[in-house]
Parts: C-alpha cells; structure tokens; sequence
C-alpha cells in the first residue's frame, strides 16, 4: 500500500472561491478533479501539492449544454456522462469516441474532462520517480531505455507522449477551452493548451498557477462535417493508447472541403500532422490520396529504438480515418 | 459534532470501531494491522475529522485524516476487510465499491469526498437476512474464481451492471467488467457467473 502525502483539503462551493484559494497557495496547490491521476502521481512520491481544491461541489463546472453553433462542456463532467450524451454523439462523434476508450469504466465515472487533458505523462521512468529532465534531473532514461511507448514526433530532451485519447479527438474537432484565473478569464485553442518539452519542460499545459480550466467547447458539426476517433491498444480494453487518431472533416461528396488530423500518444503533445490536412484539402478521396496522407502524416517520424513499429500503426489508422470519413 | 478536528489516539479510534458494532475479528485485525498506518495518519501536521459515512445502510461515525482513501478507510477503520487493495493505483479494480450505486475504485477515492454518499461494499450486497444477491449465489453455484482475490471487486462492479441492465449479453458484460483485473486469468468463469446471476435475476 502506498500512502499520499499530507496535503490540505478543500472543497468550495463556487469557481471564485476555487481560484483564490489555488491563487493564494502561489503554485502549491492542485485542483482535484476525479483524483484519478492525481492521486495516483502524488502516491509515486513525485512533487505533490500541499493543498487540494476539490472541484467537486462545483456546480457550473460541470454538464453539457448547447450554445448556438457550440457544445459547452464544463471541465468537471465526468467521461462517462460525456460518452453516452446524445448530444455529444451528434455534434462532435470523435469526442463520444475517445471519452468511452479512456480507461475502464471506474475510471470514467470519476475521470473529468478537464483532469483528462490535464493529466501528467506516463512515462515509466518519471512515474517511478526516477530523477530525469522532467522530475529535476539532467537526463531522460527513456531516450537510451525503454522506449516502447515513447515519441516519436516532437521529442526532444524528453520523449514523453501526452497520454490523453480526449485531447486528440478535441484537436481533431477545432475545440477550445475556456479557463479562469486571478487575472481574468481567456479562452485559447486546444492546441495551444499544449507546449512541447523544447518549449517548457517541466509542464505540459499552459495553464497559469491559481488557473482553473472552467469548459471545453466544441464547434457542432453541420451537414457534410463528419469526425472519428480511433485507438490501438495492447489489450483490448482499459489501456492507454499505443496509438490513437481522430479526425475530423468537412466534406462535398468524396471532395474533401476542409479537414483536420490529429495524432495521440506520438508525441508530447497531441500532434496536428499538417502536411497531410494541407495534402488532403481540396482533393477527392480515394485509397491513393488516403495512402499519400498517411505518408506524409509520418514523414517527420523519428522512431526511438523500441518504438518504430508506431510509423506503421499510425500510418494504418490516418488511412482508415480518411476513407471511413469520407465513406459516410 | 462533525466536522471537529482531533488528533487521533489508537485507543478512542478503537474503542469507537467496538462501539461502532464491528464484529471481533476485525476489531482485532485493526488492532494488529494498522501501526504503520496509524503513525501515518498521527504524524504531526495530520489532523483527523470526525465525519459519518453511509456504509452498507449503516451510519458510522470515523475519524478520517485528508489524506485518506476511501479503501483504507473501510479496510483499516471500520474493519472491512472484504474490499481487497491489489495495486492501490486505479489499475485493477480488487478495491471496486458503490459509491451511489456507480462502481467506483475506493484506492483512488479520497474519503472525505464520499460523505454524503451512499457507499456498498462487499460486505453490504447480501440482504439483512444473509441471503446472498444473485451474483454472489451465482458465484457459490458456478464456482467461480481461482483465489478470489479479485472476487469482492469483480462481484461488485458486476452487481452493479445487472442493476442497470439485468440482462446483458456476454460482451457488454465483458465490457462492464473490463476494469477489474484477474491474476489468475479465470475471466471466461466469471463471464459465466454473471451470465447465471443475470437468468436468476429474470427468474426473481
Ligand atoms: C489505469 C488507468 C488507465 C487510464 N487509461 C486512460 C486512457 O486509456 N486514455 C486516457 O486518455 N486517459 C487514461 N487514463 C488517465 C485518466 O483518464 C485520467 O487520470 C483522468 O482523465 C484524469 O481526470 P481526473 O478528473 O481524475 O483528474 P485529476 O487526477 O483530478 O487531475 C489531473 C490533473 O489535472 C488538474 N486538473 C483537473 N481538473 C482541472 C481543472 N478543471 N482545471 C485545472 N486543473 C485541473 C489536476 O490538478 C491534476 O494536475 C487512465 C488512468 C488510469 C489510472
Ligand atoms: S521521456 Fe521525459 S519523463 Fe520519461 S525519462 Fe525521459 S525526460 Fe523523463
Ligand atoms: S487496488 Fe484500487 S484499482 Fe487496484
Ligand atoms: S481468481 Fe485469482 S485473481 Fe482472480
């Protein structure tokens, strides 16, 4: 049995409350969503927090409601609501995807979205603590390790792949998240949520410390937009992904119109391949233009030594994605 | 009376756990099982509540530190030991409770987020009477399970789908227990159990 540092706990009722509290700690404290990474990172006796601040009592944190061209979704809905909304399944299918392959079904019951894009890397040798670049060290074991899992795009000094399956379909779907600090409120691109290691080492997100990540919003897709998130994992199901990818596209018969690519768990962040969406804009889908894509999808790819066998898989599911999107 | 911090003495905590209508052996399990956790939970700068859970249709009144899971809580305090700690990491479903009726992993569940809650262990599916809820007959006739370490976490979750859906087929079954994990890799017996809980669920 591990044993969890001491921490203080709170619960407020209010998102203001939350803020100053996170605020007041100066970057000593968390917010806890479902605990479910949390937790299990500070029992790996990594850098803790001294203080929670539940999000749990938090009422306009969570649900899912429809504004005008948009899907709200408030950071501390759990998955397994988000994967059976109807709503959801409509407007934005990848997102439905990837919230019901995340984990188990005890994982999605307490995991929350915005805990879900938040979650820190999986990487073995930082989750057993082992003194690399990214828990203060001057070295990364996975680059001359055991790499099986790691980059193989973007990597450098660490090779982490962000593990989040919600992450690369709501890249895939041209989704924002809303967040909400000491300072104010703003509102940024998915993708600009995420910095790669070269950028920011010790932390994946852009959040501010007292920041909270208050909802999610997805563009609903009209007629012709269509979207689809695919994952391989090493066991059929509660893993995270070897690979995953989602897609998304607008689509004028099998003219592809406008479309966005998004691959998980290749990378530190989740990565947009955009030589493959700028290759695909614009032209008719066919097995040839769905094989160029993938192609140019991987191009950069730099496998590690234990971990080329992802250039394929990828590969594989970028073609999937694209004719099974433009088949309907 | 709730919510008053204290610090916490071996001697009131047990003598609240007897008085709390624990069963012997597991008033004596507390007693050998937590030094470890105890100096845990004492050490300086930890303070305890007093709060009340709902467990099992019961009230019970525990001194519950922040840092505690929900899992240590049942096993370590109020002695029951049927909900089993395997990785302690939300990978392997053995410490599956309700909580709400919604199977939850207590290792990864802080207690004091549970108070308010409605909380089914192992302990608490047979009815008052002690007749056995249809997955665990199913298991006694099916003979399911290897060791049964995984068996509390497996019978709880799959009570929980047969609430929900009492007739499922096999793979949504398999599905909704996808998040427990068997060592000794019995899972096509489990299936079968809770297949036969789910006939004797339709023949109730
Ligand atoms: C066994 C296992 C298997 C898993 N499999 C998968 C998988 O297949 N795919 C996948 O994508 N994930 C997987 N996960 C990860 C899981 O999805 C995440 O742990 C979960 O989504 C995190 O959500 P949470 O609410 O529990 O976050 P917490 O653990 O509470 O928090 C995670 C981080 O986010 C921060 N945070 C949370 N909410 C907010 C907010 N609103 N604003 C600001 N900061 C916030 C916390 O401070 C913390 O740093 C798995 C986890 C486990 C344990
Ligand atoms: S990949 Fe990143 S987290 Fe893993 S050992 Fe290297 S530096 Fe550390
Ligand atoms: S002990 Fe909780 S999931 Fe393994
Ligand atoms: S029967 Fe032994 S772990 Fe499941």
């Amino acid at each position: 049995m591990s044993f969890l540092p001491h921490f203080k706990l709170s619960r407020p009722e209010t998102l203001e409350e939350a803020i100053s509290t996170l605020a007041g700690a100066s970057g000593r404290a968390a917010a806890l969503g479902g605990g479910s990474d949390l937790l299990d990172w500070m029992k790996s006796g990594l850098p803790a927090p001294e203080q929670l601040v539940a999000l749990d009592r938090i009422k306009a944190l969570r649900g899912i409601r429809e504004e005008k061209r948009l899907l709200v979704i408030g950071a501390a809905t759990c998955l397994a609501e988000i994967a059976v909304a109807d709503v959801v399944i409509e407007a934005a299918p990848a997102l439905a995807q990837a919230a019901a392959d995340v984990g188990s079904p005890q994982i999605r019951s307490v995991a929350t979205l915005g805990g879900n894009l938040l979650q820190r890397p999986r990487c073995w040798y930082l989750r057993s603590n082992y003194p690399c670049l990214k828990n203060g060290g001057n070295r990364c074991y996975a680059i001359t390790g055991q790499n099986h899992y790691h980059a193989i795009l973007g990597a450098g000094p660490s090779a982490i792949v962000h593990p989040s399956d919600c992450a690369a379909a709501l890249s895939a779907l041209g989704a924002r998240v809303r967040v909400q600090g000491p300072g104010g409120r703003r509102e940024l691109a998915i993708d600009d949520l995420y910095q790669l290691p070269a950028d920011r080492l010790d932390l994946e997100h852009a959040l501010e410390p007292g920041e909270i990540l208050t909802d999610v919003v997805v563009p609903r897709a009209r007629r012709q937009e269509r979207s689809r998130f695919i994952k391989v994992r090493d066991r059929a199901l509660f893993d995270f992904a070897v690979v995953s990818a989602a897609a998304w596209m607008r689509l004028d018969g099998l003219l592809c119109k406008e479309v966005r690519l998004c691959l998980g768990a290749v990378a530190p962040v989740p990565w947009r391949p955009a030589a493959a969406e700028a290759y695909l804009t614009d032209r008719m889908i066919n097995e040839e233009v769905a094989i160029e894509a993938a192609r140019l999808a991987l191009d950069a790819a730099v496998p590690l030594e234990h971990n080329s066998y992802k250039i394929p898989l990828a590969r594989n599911l970028v073609r999937r994605l694209v004719l099974g999107l433009a088949a309907g | 009376m709730e919510d008053t911090p204290r610090g916490v003495s071996r001697r009131t905590f047990i003598k609240r756990v007897i008085a709390g209508g624990a069963v012997a052996y597991s008033g004596s399990y507390l007693f050998r099982g937590t030094g470890t956790l105890l100096a845990q939970v004492s050490a300086p700068d930890s303070v305890e509540r007093l709060i009340t859970l709902r467990v099992n249709g019961q009230r019970r009144p525990v001194d519950v530190a922040r840092q505690e899971t929900l899992a240590m809580t049942l096993r370590y305090k109020l002695g029951l030991t049927g909900t089993k700690l395997g990785c302690d990491r939300a990978e392997c479903g053995s410490c599956t409770v309700l909580i709400d009726g919604v199977p939850h992993y207590s290792c990864s569940v802080l207690t004091h987020t549970v108070r308010g809650r409605e909380v089914t262990s192992i302990e608490g599916l047979a009815d008052p009477s002690g007749k056995l809820n249809p997955v665990q007959q199913a298991v006694v006739d099916g003979a399911g399970f290897q060791c049964a370490f995984c068996a509390p976490g497996f019978i709880v979750t799959a009570t929980a789908l047969l609430n929900i859906n009492p007739n499922p087929t096999r793979r949504e079954a398999a599905e909704a227990l996808s998040g427990n994990l068997c060592r000794c890799g019995d899972y096509n017996k489990i299936l079968d159990c809770v297949m036969r809980a789910s006939e004797y669920v339709r023949r109730s």
